[in-house]
């Protein structure tokens, strides 16, 4: 906001100038070509103006040079660049956006026109407008200004002629008004400029600062060039040159609208338009001119920061990447393993890849998870997509949110944990085989156990089928629950089926498997696990684990619970991937 | 405990297969128990020691039975260690069967008859067999279905049931059933001592079942706690920690080839029907399923409990 509010008053001013003037000296006619022609030498302009940026003293110096050069061979050029700074004292503006108008027009019969219209008054001010310019930035300016004046001079009778046909006595007052309200804006440009420089943190050196000021005076009174530039030089940064053409077309439309609106009210309204347009990215550009050598290195130095980290990270997820296939096909070698498999070194070594997929790939949110108790507690869950992938992740989430908890453990179902390869590597990454010993014994350990009842049944259930629930196998783990006296918290994890789409399953007879998955490699479907209430086995005795009807009733109240959030969840989620 | 060591007139203990493996680490420890009166050896070996009083009984022989009876009968003993167990590579198939299992039914009934108050045999955990619905940890009571493949195991599991039935017969007998997991230790010979002694051990591609190790001093120590223990019943004796097989592979010294089931199980049975280098076939199941016994009951009840890892035992294989 600073930037733009920075960048509206003395650009306005400008703009609005310029239009009115333009379109006072030029033609209709010529003005679109103008526009058209613009955006190329803003271009030029725009290099040139950083450097002025950057250097501020000789930063005047150089872009007339460029001007002169390119107006050395082409006549109608050459003019304008020294008439800008001359005018700026006189009633430069409207002439210059004139000059800028043939600049840009390379061709001559443009330029005839054009430079006619801007420079003749410049003529004479131009040495005294380099010198109070030299005086107020403290810039060497002189010397690009001589080459400049001869070639101007000679035009200059031209161009007064065309400029008195154009301008008009209102013209002349607002001159002499305009020169003075730029100084106000110019001073309330500094103080902009001083807050965006705290806002940024970092100091700009104050000579710079007041060069700005300055140089849009100057520029700005005398020469849309100078205008011009800085604000196309929002085009060195980012924009488009399509948005370029378009901010000319707007002011083109401006200066239209100029032209034929009275002067003063026009202007204003102009130039607010204009300035919303261009003005943001002006600004940006000067600053990030001025900054460009600070900005390179601490650019440079975060960037090899970054760089450093990204590499480590990449160069550990690649160990993570390739210890889990070793351990996969059977050569981990791991010696700190616990009694059910865990391998804790492999796990530290994957952590890389599973932050990585944790945050950035499937983006797992989760929800309720104050709602696990602590001490023994079964986790039920829904058991989706093609790949058992949701165990590790349910436990990953577990040990994020609820450090303060024991580790969890997931149960894994034969086909899964017998599956060769596969189910070597869950082993390792804290699979424990699903069996009432197994589980009595986790939970005996006070650890949070998770259990997915669906089995194998979730894991096969084709795409179109997502997210509903299969049977929840003979109710074990409210047995378990009965027995233990272990409160059951329903899990909803929506994100699995998309993330592993089951498209077909293959014979795998061969392989001791009951079938192979047909899926792509894992997507990155957005994840989120919901933590539903738990469900108190209340005063139910041990012995109800016997009742099968009780256990019936118990398995089928938190089939729903899960189906329900996962239902929530669904309706809930607005895309699948994106978010 | 307090009641062993009232009676401690002098602690007289028979032991069989004193040459063996187990034998050998035990022996040092009772000469060098101060309430160890004597040891009967009964074997075909007569080993050094001074508190030794060797008899000559080759239990593959059909009198067996009658020269324990008459050596018991002679020397009343208090404890007795029935450790002639072959663990070394079995050439003669029935010879080990009629030493292992004959050879125990002759010792039970002379045990039995002797009324000798405690009995101590040793086993292994590889009894439970490699199977896919065992759960994570085995306790003693899960059924020892074995291995069907091997006779080494299978002999061994008769072994045990006589012994139970023996137990049920005999409650005046206090029986200790010390089941050992994978031995290893310098001085060790059995069949995962010789899988981890070559230099390149073939797997079973995407398996790496979870395995235990025990150091040979455990084994020892454990023997030795059986001695005074007040405890009865099977006892799992394990390494601390457990190893995949791959690690233990890694361990010894030697490096895991994982090698495609099928092709694996054809490979070998083919060298092994020609006679050729190979391990039993048998052990292809101990490397397809995990087979981790709990330790816990021995800690409780016999007070054992396992000074080295699994992976410091292994690697006493390779410094050896």
């Amino acid at each position: 906001m600073a930037k733009g509010v920075l960048g509206n008053d003395p650009f306005q001013r400008g703009a609005a100038q310029r239009p009115s003037e333009g379109k006072t000296a030029g033609t209709a006619a010529p003005e679109p070509k103008k526009a058209q022609a613009t955006p190329p030498p803003t271009k030029a302009a725009g290099k040139s103006a950083p450097a002025k940026a950057a250097k501020k003293a000789p930063a005047p110096a150089p872009k007339e040079k460029p001007a002169a050069r390119a107006a050395e061979p082409k006549p109608s050029a050459a003019p304008k660049p020294a008439p800008k700074p001359a005018a700026e004292k006189v009633a430069a503006p409207k002439p210059t956006s004139g000059a800028q108008g043939k600049k840009a027009s390379a061709p001559k019969g443009k330029a005839s026109k054009t430079p006619a219209t801007p420079p003749s008054p410049e003529a004479r001010g131009r040495p005294e407008a380099f010198s109070a310019t030299g005086t107020t930035a403290g810039t060497p300016v002189e010397p690009p200004v001589t080459p400049v004046p001869v070639q101007a001079e000679a035009r200059a009778p031209v161009e007064e002629q065309r400029e008195r046909k154009a301008a008009s006595g209102s013209e002349s007052a607002r001159a002499d008004a305009k020169p003075q309200e730029r100084t106000a804006e110019t001073l309330s440009a500094v103080e902009a400029l001083r807050e965006l420089e705290e806002a940024i943190g970092e100091p700009l050196p104050t000579g710079p600062v007041a060069m700005p000021g300055f140089e849009d005076m100057v520029e700005m009174t005398v020469t849309e060039t100078v205008t011009v530039e800085v604000l196309d030089a929002s085009q060195d940064e980012y924009a488009p040159d399509s948005e370029a053409e378009a901010a000319e077309e707007a002011r083109i439309e401006v200066q239209v609208e100029a032209a034929l609106a009275p002067v003063q009210p026009a202007v204003s309204s102009t130039a607010d338009a204009f300035f919303t347009a261009e003005s943001p990215g002006a600004e940006p550009h000067r600053m990030g001119d001025r900054f460009a050598g600070l900005l390179s290195l601490a650019k440079e130095a975060a960037f090899q920061a970054l760089a450093s980290e990204r590499f480590s990270k990449t160069v550990g997820s690649a160990q993570g990447l390739l210890s889990a296939a070793l351990t996969g096909i059977g050569v981990g070698g791991g010696t700190t393993i616990d009694e059910y498999g865990k391998d804790a070194a492999l796990g530290g070594v994957m952590q890389p890849v599973l932050d990585f997929l944790y945050e950035r790939y499937w983006r797992v949110s989760v929800q309720g998870a104050s709602h696990v108790p602590a001490g023994p507690v079964l986790l039920v869950a829904n058991h989706s997509g093609a790949l058992p992938i949701d165990g590790p992740v349910l436990q990953q989430a577990l040990s994020r949110e609820r450090p303060d908890l024991q580790e969890a453990r997931w149960l894994a179902e034969d086909q899964v944990f017998h599956a060769p390869m596969l189910g070597t590597l869950m082993n390792r990454m804290g699979a424990v085989r699903a069996c009432p010993e197994n589980a009595l014994r986790l939970l005996d350990e006070l650890r949070p156990v998770i259990v997915f009842p669906e089995g194998i049944q979730g894991l096969s259930k084709p795409f179109a089928q997502r997210y509903q629930l299969k049977r929840f196998g003979r109710g074990g783990f409210v047995k378990l629950a009965l027995r233990t006296g272990a409160p059951i918290v329903p899990v909803a994890i929506v994100g699995a089926e998309e993330t592993v789409p089951l498209f077909a399953k293959l014979p795998a007879g061969f392989l001791g498997l009951p079938y192979l998955p047909l899926t792509p490699p894992p997507l990155p479907a957005r994840w989120t696990i919901r933590f539903g209430d738990p469900i108190g086995m209340g005063d139910l005795p041990p012995e109800a684990a016997e009742d099968m009807s009780q256990v019936q009733r118990l398995t089928e109240r938190t089939r729903e619970s899960i189906q329900g959030m996962l239902q929530a969840l669904l309706k809930e989620r607005r895309s699948v991937f994106a978010g | 405990m307090e009641a062993t060591q009232a009676s401690k007139g002098g602690l007289r203990v028979a032991v069989t297969g004193a040459a063996g493996d187990l034998g050998r680490l035990l022996l040092p420890l009772l000469e060098r128990d101060p309430d160890v009166e004597s040891i009967l050896v009964l074997d075909v070996a007569k080993p050094a020691g001074d508190k030794v009083d060797f008899h000559r009984v080759d239990l593959t022989r059909h009198d067996a039975e009658s020269e324990v009876s008459d050596a018991l009968a002679e020397l009343p003993v208090d404890v007795f260690y029935h450790l002639a167990f072959l663990h070394g590579p079995v050439r003669d198939g029935s010879l080990a069967h009629e030493l292992e299992v004959i050879g125990t039914m002759s010792v039970l009934s002379a045990v039995g008859r002797a009324r000798v108050p405690r009995l101590i045999v040793p086993s292994l955990t590889a009894l439970y067999g490699a199977r896919g619905q065992h759960p994570a940890l085995l306790d003693e009571d899960t059924s020892l279905s074995g291995c069907p493949g091997s006779r080494y195991v299978t002999d061994k599991v008769e072994v045990e049931k006589q012994v139970r039935s023996f137990r049920d017969r005999h409650p005046e007998t206090r029986v200790i059933v010390l089941r050992f997991a994978p031995l290893f230790g310098p001085h060790m010979d059995n069949p995962a001592t010789r899988m981890v002694a070559r230099r390149v051990v073939p797997t079973l591609l995407g398996f790496d079942p979870l395995w235990q190790a025990l150091h040979e001093e455990d084994a020892a120590r454990a023997l030795y706690q059986a001695l005074s223990a007040n405890a009865e019943g099977e006892f799992n004796i394990v390494g601390r920690g457990v190893l995949p097989l791959s690690g233990l592979i890694r361990q010894a010294g030697a490096q895991p080839l994982p090698l495609p089931g099928p092709l694996y199980r054809t490979a070998l049975k083919t060298m092994t029907s020609l006679g050729g280098p190979g391990f039993p076939t048998a052990l292809l199941d101990y490397m397809h399923y995990g087979w981790v016994a709990n330790g816990e009951r021995a800690e409780e009840e016999l007070g054992f409990i396992p000074m080295f890892h699994a992976r410091d035992a292994v690697a006493a294989m390779r410094r050896s």
